[in-house]
């Protein structure tokens, strides 16, 4: 049983909810917008309440991170938890271990921004703390194979996905990707059922679904709650990733390429989900992890112009591109 | 310019993969991740293996197509840079 500084065990008493995410099992004091799963005795995972003498408590001898590029800080405390804080939104620690997950939301936090956050960037620490590489990729499903596009913030991930969700594929998991071996093949598995969208975007690709909740006060993006038909359930074998590249030639083509073993590799380090956490032993891991995806997964360039008009195209050419790849398969 | 008569080696807390001819290494103080193409493995490679940076030459001198200086030059730059980001480290 956990305990902190004051001595008071947050979690005792209080109803907790069982859900499963990105392969993991969490039990959560917090009602998540989606259907709960039958509860078990043990998770991953747990999520609970903390109040804010508990975070000041917790927080009164840490050590800031000096990396101020994201619009949230962190700091490491001193047992090995880390502390992550959006102000005036919400408050996190995750555990030494990532086992558990510490919860506060402030003022101007709205549920959905509050979820979205807690888990995405918040879940992804305990994931890695935990000893696992997530991508920072959104993945789709086409014929019971995942494929996946990765690239950094703004490069379209999600906006693609739409046109494919548009056609009828099905979301297996947006911006956090997991990566797994399973009995020799590797798997990636289902994230919270929602895409995170720009309103044109949502209106264009899913009219019937295009009212969200803004994702956070900073931006325009909305959480759309996709609806089960268009969800994979289930873990689905990972048959390709795309890098998604922005610098097209200016006529409108749609490029495919292959890239090298060690381009490969590059572009696998470069889209892990979290690059705050480091240390030699993460790095290493991290390393080796890049290595044997990049070995075993095919990666490509997808080079496109940004233009929503054309997005029908991009689709048509990836399908094209796998289908070629099938027919090529022994 | 690099002392052709140094020895070099890849230092302990660099992770060095090759992938297809070309390789990744990775300095785990630094925490930054390097690629190098098939070129510039074969030469970093070589020279991490060889004797003497002159002895490294020697050997791909047979593998290269190119003027003698030429070469020279190029290992004198790859070196450099793989030294400056602490991916090879001299021999004492």
């Amino acid at each position: 049983m956990m305990t902190h500084r004051t001595g008071c065990q947050p979690w005792v008493d209080q109803e907790f909810h069982q859900y499963h995410l990105y392969g993991f099992s969490i039990r959560s004091q917090i009602r998540l917008t989606f259907p709960p799963r039958t509860a078990t005795s043990s998770a991953d995972v747990t999520f609970f309440f903390a109040s804010r003498e508990w975070f000041d408590d917790i927080t009164a001898d840490i050590a800031w991170d000096a990396d101020g590029n994201d619009w949230y800080s962190r700091a490491r405390c001193p047992d090995g938890s880390d502390y992550l804080r959006w102000p005036d939104l919400f408050q996190f620690v995750v555990a030494p271990d990532g086992r558990w997950v510490a919860c506060g939301r402030l003022e101007h936090a709205s549920s959905a921004s509050f979820e979205t956050y807690l888990l995405g960037i918040v879940l992804g620490y305990a994931i890695v703390k935990q000893g696992h590489e997530p991508l920072h990729a959104t993945s789709i499903v086409l014929d019971g194979k995942a494929i996946a596009f990765m690239g950094a913030s703004g490069m379209g991930k999600s906006t693609l996905a739409a046109a494919f969700l548009a056609a009828g594929h099905q979301l297996l998991t947006d911006d956090l990707l997991v990566v797994r071996e399973i009995n020799n093949a590797w798997c990636a598995f289902p994230g919270p059922p929602r895409v995170k969208l720009f309103a044109d975007v949502a209106c264009r690709f899913l009219p019937e679904q295009a009212g969200g909740m803004p994702a956070n006060p900073e931006t325009d993006k909305l959480v759309i709650p996709m609806p089960t038909r268009q969800l994979h359930h289930g873990p689905a074998p990972i048959h390709r990733l795309y890098v998604l590249d922005n610098s097209d030639e200016g006529d409108g083509r749609v490029r495919v390429c292959a890239l090298s073993g060690h381009e490969r590799f590059l572009a696998l380090t470069r889209g892990t989900f979290n690059r705050r956490l480091t240390g030699q032993k993460r790095m290493r891991r991290h390393f080796m992890a890049a290595r044997e995806l990049s070995r075993r997964i095919p990666v490509r360039r997808l080079t496109y112009a940004r233009d929503l008009g054309a997005l029908d195209r991009v689709r048509a050419t990836v399908i094209d591109d796998l289908h070629l790849d099938l027919e090529a398969a022994p | 310019m690099i002392a052709f008569t140094s020895r070099f080696r890849f230092p302990s807390d660099v992770l060095v993969s090759e992938m297809d001819g070309g390789c990744v290494l990775l300095n785990l103080k630094t925490e930054k991740y390097f690629g190098l193409d098939e070129v510039g493995f074969r030469i970093c490679e070589t020279v991490a293996n060889a004797d003497s940076l002159e002895s490294a030459y020697d050997s791909l001198r047979e593998v290269f197509d190119i003027e003698p200086e030429v070469l020279r030059r190029d290992i004198d730059e790859i070196v450099g840079d793989l030294v400056e980001h602490g991916l090879l480290e001299t021999v004492p």
